[in-house]
């Protein structure tokens, strides 16, 4: 049977969704040791760690950061202050959250693949999205406070982080709507189906 | 109970047989099973007709109100 144009964009999509979705669980793996090699910038330590791997120096330790990102987890755990152990959870919490929604998006785009998206499932792993953007958009909140409490000056207004609360949240509310949509629309097709 | 298909009553009156039924009535044996059933939202009326035309009937014949509460 021909594709659609819809599937063959689900199809396109589905394949960048999941390799987001490894991706993002190798940064997840990575966390703790990317913010070993600098606690207060992920990039930064995403950086010096490829730097630490590719370009071995005269010290020629090709795999010390390997063993950095493998020890950061152990260290995170001993030594909370100066390996951002709130930080890593933060960023550990907000992945997995992403995961989530990532593994969500990849079921909805196989249904719409298979030419059947109107399902109640669909309508469930939407509202799981929505649970998920609230996630990520409380633990930015959380984050935000817990900033202006320790700095206690408006420097972090004007971070991404700040931004991150109301467009999760926003995105959470768009999930509900899209989830109530789907519901609907899978009520509409079961009675289709069932008109004989 | 509501709506209830007699449909297996007209079929026996008949003498005929889902797959016979389906094939007059032009629908799949799944979809008439599923009428049989009673596990149908809705009928519509082309196949109503088709069904009542098949096995020289009535709707009442086939389609039978029993109030809430009373079993059939």
């Amino acid at each position: 049977m021909e594709q659609t144009n819809v599937q063959k964009l689900a199809k396109v999509l589905n394949v960048l969704v999941t390799i987001t979705f490894a991706a993002n669980i190798l940064a997840l793996i990575l966390i703790p040791g990317l913010l070993a090699h600098d606690p207060y910038n992920l990039i930064d330590g995403a950086r010096d760690f490829l730097d630490s791997v590719v370009y071995a120096g005269e010290d020629d330790i090709v795999f010390a950061g390997v063993f950095a990102v493998v020890f950061g987890w152990i260290f995170v755990w001993m030594d909370p202050v100066t390996f951002q152990l709130g930080g890593s959870l933060f960023l550990l919490f907000c992945g997995l959250c992403s995961a989530c929604m990532l593994r969500q998006a990849h079921w909805i785009l196989n249904t719409i693949q298979e030419g059947n998206p109107f399902q109640m499932r669909n309508a469930k792993s939407m509202n799981r999205a929505a649970l998920c953007c609230w996630g990520i958009s409380g633990a930015a909140l959380i984050r935000f406070l817990w900033e202006m409490f320790t700095l206690k000056n408006m420097a972090p207004l004007f971070t991404y982080n700040a931004l991150a609360i109301p467009v999760f949240f926003m995105g959470g509310l768009l999930f509900l709507v899209m989830s109530a949509l789907f519901r609907q629309a899978a009520e509409l097709q079961e009675d289709q189906d069932l008109t004989i | 109970m509501g709506i209830v298909v007699n449909l297996d009553v007209m079929m026996a009156k008949r003498k005929i047989s889902l797959g016979e039924l389906a094939q007059k009535v032009d629908i799949t044996m799944a979809n008439l099973s599923i009428l049989k059933n009673n596990k149908a939202r809705a009928v519509r009326f082309s196949t109503l007709e088709a069904i009542c035309k098949a096995l020289d009937c009535q709707p009442g014949d086939i389609l039978e109100y029993v109030p809430d509460g009373e079993e059939k």
